[in-house]
């Protein structure tokens, strides 16, 4: 779960939400889906929009994983507790200019491999992030797999890759014109 | 006090499925309440649940069970697990345990992993098994059981074996009785095939063999 907000309160809807995958773990026997857990915590934020003496969690989160049966989900919830489920999204200030980002360039050929969506996830940030790689943080969650977050270094390497291959398409635009 | 959980049930897994074989007498002490009892549950097309023990335990627990399936399917857009099904009963059950519930059921069905069979009772005992029989006659049952069952019956071999199980446990059991009901559970769902009086087994049998 990724999330943009007060960061206190995320700790708390987190917590809320570990509890529940293994109380659904433990009643009935199988993982919780993605479906379930995002629902779970929008009803749990929705609970907060209505009732005496407390406010909503002022977070939206992205919900990613896998299913049981191996399909990948991306689900998006925002503090009034409505869910959708998502191609690609993004969240927080800039959300409105990353998500543009993605709605041109996420296509097929984008994301044929790891390393092409590692790269286009990485473009859509330096849209928003001012001093490039020190600011980004970036994790890979891939099937039967536990979370992989990559090391500043391969961050730095990445976006070094990027302006290079940037610099290298505005030198042919050039010689073109 | 020592309750009487005057039955016999009967499942098993086979290669074409769960076989599910139920007598249908209800006894209240040295009394028979019906010869019809029905001792197996619906729950959906695709679960049943057997009922030994206590008939108005078994019927009221089973029945709050088939309400949580169906609200499960509605919430969840997909159907209960077999595993999940019997999970929600034993925690139910284990709930009450020690206050003198007498329940031993078992749930049946086919789900994403294949045909499922699990033994669930009062104490919060919950098993997977290709094979269980519970009441008062599951002794007799299981004898018969033991010495025909084969993972690759046939459907007709199947039938036969749980037929036979059933009826020579309601010869020696009082406490059953009656007909037995009889389901098959397959890929798409459970069939009734058949319900025969034990009579009319135990006689064919003899016949047979003289």
């Amino acid at each position: 779960m990724a999330f943009a907000g007060l960061t206190a309160d995320a700790r708390i809807v987190i917590n809320r939400a570990r509890v529940e995958c293994q109380s659904h773990k433990l009643t009935v026997e199988d993982p919780v889906t993605v479906e379930y857990i995002t629902r779970y915590i929008a009803t749990l934020k929705q609970r907060y929009t209505q009732s005496n003496g407390r406010r909503p969690f002022g977070i939206s989160a992205l919900i990613v994983g896998f299913d049981d049966d191996g399909s990948p989900r991306l689900y998006q919830t925002d503090p009034s507790g409505t869910y959708h489920s998502w191609k690609a999204n993004a969240i927080g200030r800039n959300a409105k200019a990353v998500r543009e980002f993605l709605e041109k360039n996420y296509k097929e050929e984008a994301i044929a491999t790891d390393r092409e969506t590692i790269k286009l996830a990485v473009r859509a940030l330096l849209e928003v992030v001012q001093s490039g790689g020190k600011n980004i943080e970036l994790a890979i969650i891939r099937r039967n797999q536990p979370l992989q977050i990559f090391s500043a270094k391969d961050i730095e390497s990445q976006v070094a890759e990027i302006e290079k291959e940037k610099e290298e398409s505005e030198k042919k635009k050039k010689k073109s014109i | 006090i020592q309750l009487l959980h005057g039955t016999t049930t009967l499942a098993f897994k086979f290669q074409h499925g769960v076989v599910v074989a139920v007598d249908s007498r209800a006894s209240a002490g040295n009394y028979i309440d019906t010869l019809e009892a029905n001792k197996v549950i619906e729950i959906n097309p695709y679960l049943l649940g057997t009922m030994a023990g206590s008939a108005a335990d078994c019927q009221h627990w089973e029945r709050l069970l088939a309400k949580h399936c169906r609200l499960y399917a509605l919430r969840n857009k997909e159907r209960i697990s077999v595993s999940a099904a019997s999970k929600l009963l034993a925690n139910m059950l284990g709930e009450y345990r020690g206050m003198g519930l007498s329940v031993g059921s078992m749930i049946c069905g086919w789900d994403k992993k294949g045909p499922g069979l699990y033994y669930v009772d009062d104490n919060g005992t919950r098993l997977s098994g290709p094979m269980f029989s519970t009441g008062c006659g599951n002794t007799y049952a299981y004898g018969v059981l033991d010495s025909g069952y084969r993972p690759d019956l046939t459907v007709e071999e199947a039938y036969a074996l749980a037929r036979r199980a059933i009826a020579q446990a309601t010869h020696r059991d009082a406490y059953s009785g009656g007909v037995v009901n009889m389901y098959h559970m397959k890929e798409d769902g459970w069939i009734k095939v058949e319900r025969t009086d034990v009579s009319d087994v135990i006689h064919k049998s003899l016949e047979a063999r003289q």
